[in-house]
């Protein structure tokens, strides 16, 4: 199952915001995008889920297992999210539903696809939060998000993304908003359960250290188009492009002002254990 | 004050604040015309031509003692204006002073004030004229003092968190100067920060201002009988339900459109100065809004 | 919880002294000779030395502020100067008539205002979500009097085109006979709860449209609603503790369209009662009066407070 990519453009307006872009996730494969905020990489995940805002107009091609999804109905895109696509989002303390349990919405997207029992929908949210190394899963089954603290929540969204077993995961900045100490036992929890699932990968970051961790092939993105791609050490070891060198600076700036988070995260692996 | 003829330029450019400026404008014009020219004179009635519909000579018709209907409603829009002008300036009066005193004023006196306010904003307008109205009889000044004061409770909450904002930015300036000068300095600073908040506010305090006008004539505690007013008109009418039905519509469609025209007016004057509204329109790149 | 509910409970009581205070001072203080002004001008020195004497008006102002909040206290409102009737017994008779009323322009308040806001936020970039928000903003520009006579007009008896249903008076019979009694108060409430409804309405539809931007309500489509659904499920719980907030500050005006629909529609409720006292000049009638109806205004504030921290688990398991 690879999802293709072909002269896609988004624009609100006469305001071009993604510009005839082209890329390929070929199956089981991981693909990184960079680039800085605004530089479209976001809107295009969210293209991908048929979830642009209203306003904007998306045209060109993305095929999802040899299908067209721009310009399905919603109806049909909503089959598709949540099973055989799952997402995890940026920011924890607004992604999750501030109202609801969490044993509820980590199960949201079996109940939206499937016809599961009550004893299996526990059986699998239980199973589900001690995948991402939640210690005593039960527990939160019956607490809500604002009793919980950053690391726990996106441990949650990721436990929420990938319940169904998706063939694709698209991950949209899901370790920017926590404490660089926390992001890396986000990371190797999302790395162990997308390797588990042999899922391809789009992984949405300005962080280009990040990359080595999760991605094998990358595209860098300037202004909605992408001005570089490749693999990541040819990326990083040899940038080709001004943006891409700029990217490379602001993450070096980055680690040496956190200074022993990089050593932090570390562990969590080299980028050859990764690419297995 | 560029300020004010950019606003206003803001506004203009969107439909819902064209449509508001225009019936607002026509209110006044109307109201100013009624002082020098009218239909027919005030007090001229043909009581063998009650209740006659619309003709040439009498557009809008006849009421029930043979008066022409437009001339009424005409005259009647003075009684709107002064309503209005009145209700806001009272308004302005009360809210803004207490939003102040709210805001700035040390927490131990603020906090029961505050307390007072969250109060009282729950005590209706209609009772509040009533309550005036019991000793001191109806009149177009029980209209404007109950919805004056009642608004001015609610925009002295509105304003209060925005007073506070600016102050807390002017505080270490405002300390420096001594005195006198740094409370004049701290007003300079924040009435024009309040303004485009208060502007607003006092638009909706003018709708309401209207149709409490129209409810409170009806109880008999607005313009009393025999004086010209859309409530008047709009009350008399009630005589007519069953032989001239149509006598009923036209006072009503002058205060709803007028109401209207000052909701939208409101509208777009949310939106002309509020900047964070301003940006959500034109979504920037890569600023990932709404679902639905 | 219970802190917030003691504590809610206490701004309450405070409320009302302090409405007491307000209505005492405005109906008492200001017009100086109360007794004055309820004998009228043309009453002789004797007449008015009797109703001073009569509802103890020759005391202090606190005395007789104080007097009344001890009988308050007991459940006693005093007395009307007009009928000698005890003003508790009228006020619980009125109710009967104007509680129902109330209740009614609610119902249809929010049956209108709920699912047409709801619509008209989901469909919003469509025709259909245009022309509800269009209409919402022209109803809510309309006085309560002109919505009134103007259902009269359509569907009142005597003077309707359709003539459905009466649009004059309270049977006698009262609730003995509950079909015309009920019947009675529709178009009135109908005429509150068209105006009403359209400013619900608004309110619902702004606040599904913020709903529309939440990032919880996009991972729920995320993770397979469609759009509308995220919006509706999702988006909708979130907005209603913002909902039941505007059906609260929805009370006071609500509590006014009552009074204005019972005299334009000659039901002899409270509000027709206070209008009549007004009239008379019935002070200490007219101060309990709206001291009960503004009391009324702040248990609906209370009671939707206590309910918006109960549904939202944000606030309800705030001590956690």
């Amino acid at each position: 199952m690879s999802l293709e990519v072909n002269d896609l453009t988004i624009a609100f307006g006469d305001q071009v915001v993604v510009d005839h872009i082209g890329f390929e996730v070929p199956d089981g494969a991981r693909v990184g995008i960079i680039g800085q905020s605004g530089s479209g990489k976001s809107l295009t995940t969210l293209a991908v889920l048929g979830l642009t805002p209203r306003s904007a107009r998306v045209t060109g091609s993305i095929r999802w297992n040899g299908r067209e999804l721009v310009g399905l109905a919603d109806k049909v895109l909503a089959g598709i999210r949540g099973r055989t696509i799952g997402t995890v989002f940026q920011d924890p303390m607004t992604a999750l539903d501030p109202v609801r349990t969490i044993g509820k919405q980590v199960t949201d997207a079996l109940r939206n696809h499937y016809d599961l029992s009550k004893a299996e929908l526990r059986e699998r949210a239980i199973r589900a939060l001690d995948q991402v190394k939640l210690e005593d899963p039960e527990s939160f089954l019956g607490r809500y998000p604002h009793q919980l603290s950053g690391g726990q929540r996106q441990r949650i969204a990721i436990a929420q993304a990938l319940i169904a077993g998706p063939r694709l995961i698209l991950a949209d900045e899901p370790t920017t908003a926590l404490d660089v100490t926390v992001q890396a036992g986000v990371l190797q929890v999302f790395n162990e359960l997308v390797t588990g699932l042999g899922s391809s990968l789009l992984f949405v970051t300005h962080d280009i250290s990040l990359l080595p961790l999760v991605a094998e092939q990358a595209l860098v993105m300037e202004a909605g188009r992408i001005v570089e791609r490749g693999p990541v050490h040819q990326l990083i070891d040899r940038p080709q492009d001004p943006v891409t060198v700029g990217l490379i600076e602001a993450a070096l700036a980055t680690a040496w002002v956190d200074g022993p988070g990089e050593g932090e995260r570390a562990p969590s692996g080299t980028g050859a254990e990764v690419r297995v | 004050m560029r300020r004010i003829g950019e606003v206003l330029r803001e506004v203009w450019r969107r439909p819902r604040g064209a449509f508001g400026l225009v019936v607002v404008a026509l209110v006044l014009l109307v109201a100013a015309v009624s002082l020098v020219w009218l239909p027919h004179p005030l007090l001229q009635s043909n009581p063998a031509e009650r209740w006659s519909g619309p003709s040439l000579s009498h557009p809008l018709g006849q009421d029930g003692i043979g008066r022409d209907t437009l001339t009424w409603l005409m005259v009647g829009t003075q009684a709107t204006v002064k309503v209005v002008v009145g209700s806001t300036v009272v308004a302005a009066l009360v809210g803004l002073p207490l939003g102040a005193a709210t805001a700035l004023l040390h927490a131990r006196v603020a906090e029961p004030l505050i307390v007072v306010v969250d109060i009282l904003i729950a005590f209706p307008t209609l009772l509040l004229a009533m309550v005036l109205a019991a000793p001191f009889g109806g009149s177009l000044g029980t209209v404007i003092l109950a919805v004056g004061f009642a608004s001015g409770i609610t925009i002295s909450r509105i304003t209060r968190p925005e007073i506070r904002k600016v102050a807390k930015a002017d505080y270490l300036l405002a300390s420096r100067a001594a005195g006198a000068g740094a409370v004049r300095r701290l007003v300079g600073h924040i009435l024009p920060n309040v303004a485009p908040i208060a502007l607003v506010q006092l638009s909706i305090v003018a709708a309401v201002s209207i149709l409490a006008e129209a409810g409170l004539t009806y109880l008999g505690y607005g313009a009393p009988n025999g004086m010209p007013s859309w409530g008047r008109s709009l009350s008399d009418s009630q005589a007519s339900l069953q032989v001239a039905p149509l006598a009923v519509v036209w006072p009503g469609l002058a205060i709803g459109l007028t109401v209207l025209a000052l909701n939208l007016l409101g509208d777009a004057l949310r939106e002309a100065t509020d900047p964070r509204l301003r940006r959500t329109r034109q979504p920037a790149a890569g600023v990932i809004t709404g679902v639905a | 919880m219970t802190q917030y509910v003691l504590r809610r409970v206490a701004l309450f009581v405070l409320g009302l002294v302090l409405t007491s205070a307000l209505v005492f001072a405005l109906l008492r203080v200001l017009p100086g000779d109360a007794a004055q002004v309820m004998g009228g001008v043309k009453a002789t020195p004797e007449r008015l030395d009797q109703i001073r004497a009569a509802y103890g008006l020759d005391r202090s102002l606190p005395a007789q502020y104080g007097s009344w909040l001890a009988g308050l206290l007991h459940g006693d409102l005093g007395q009307s100067l007009i009928t000698g009737v005890p003003i508790k017994d009228e006020i619980t008779q009125k109710f009967a008539l104007t509680l129902p009323l109330a209740g009614l322009s609610l119902l249809f308040s929010l049956l209108i205002g709920v699912p047409l806001g709801i619509a008209s936020a989901v469909y919003y970039d469509t025709k259909l979500g245009g022309f509800a928000s269009a209409v919402a903003q022209g109803l809510a520009a309309i006085p309560i009097v002109w919505a009134g006579l103007l259902l009269i007009i359509l569907l009142g008896k005597g003077a309707g085109l359709l003539e459905l249903l009466p649009s004059q008076g309270f049977p006698r019979t009262g609730w003995s006979e509950p079909g015309r009694a009920f019947a009675s108060l529709i178009l009135p409430a109908l005429a509150v709860g068209i105006v009403e409804g359209a400013v619900i309405l608004r309110f619902v539809r702004s606040a599904l449209l913020e709903a529309r931007g939440q990032d919880h309500v996009r991972t729920a489509a995320a993770l397979g609603l469609t759009r509308r659904q995220a919006l509706i499920r999702r988006g909708l719980p979130g907005a209603g503790p913002a909902i039941l907030s505007v059906v609260a500050l929805q009370a006071a005006s609500l509590i006014v369209g009552v009074v204005v629909v019972e005299a334009l529609f000659a039901l002899p409720g409270m509000g027709s009662m206070l209008v009549t006292d007004v009239g008379n000049r019935d002070l200490i009638k007219v101060q309990s009066t709206v001291l009960v109806l503004v009391g009324l205004v702040l248990l609906i504030g209370l009671l939707v407070d206590i309910a918006s921290r109960l549904i939202d688990p944000r606030q309800r398991r705030a001590g956690e």
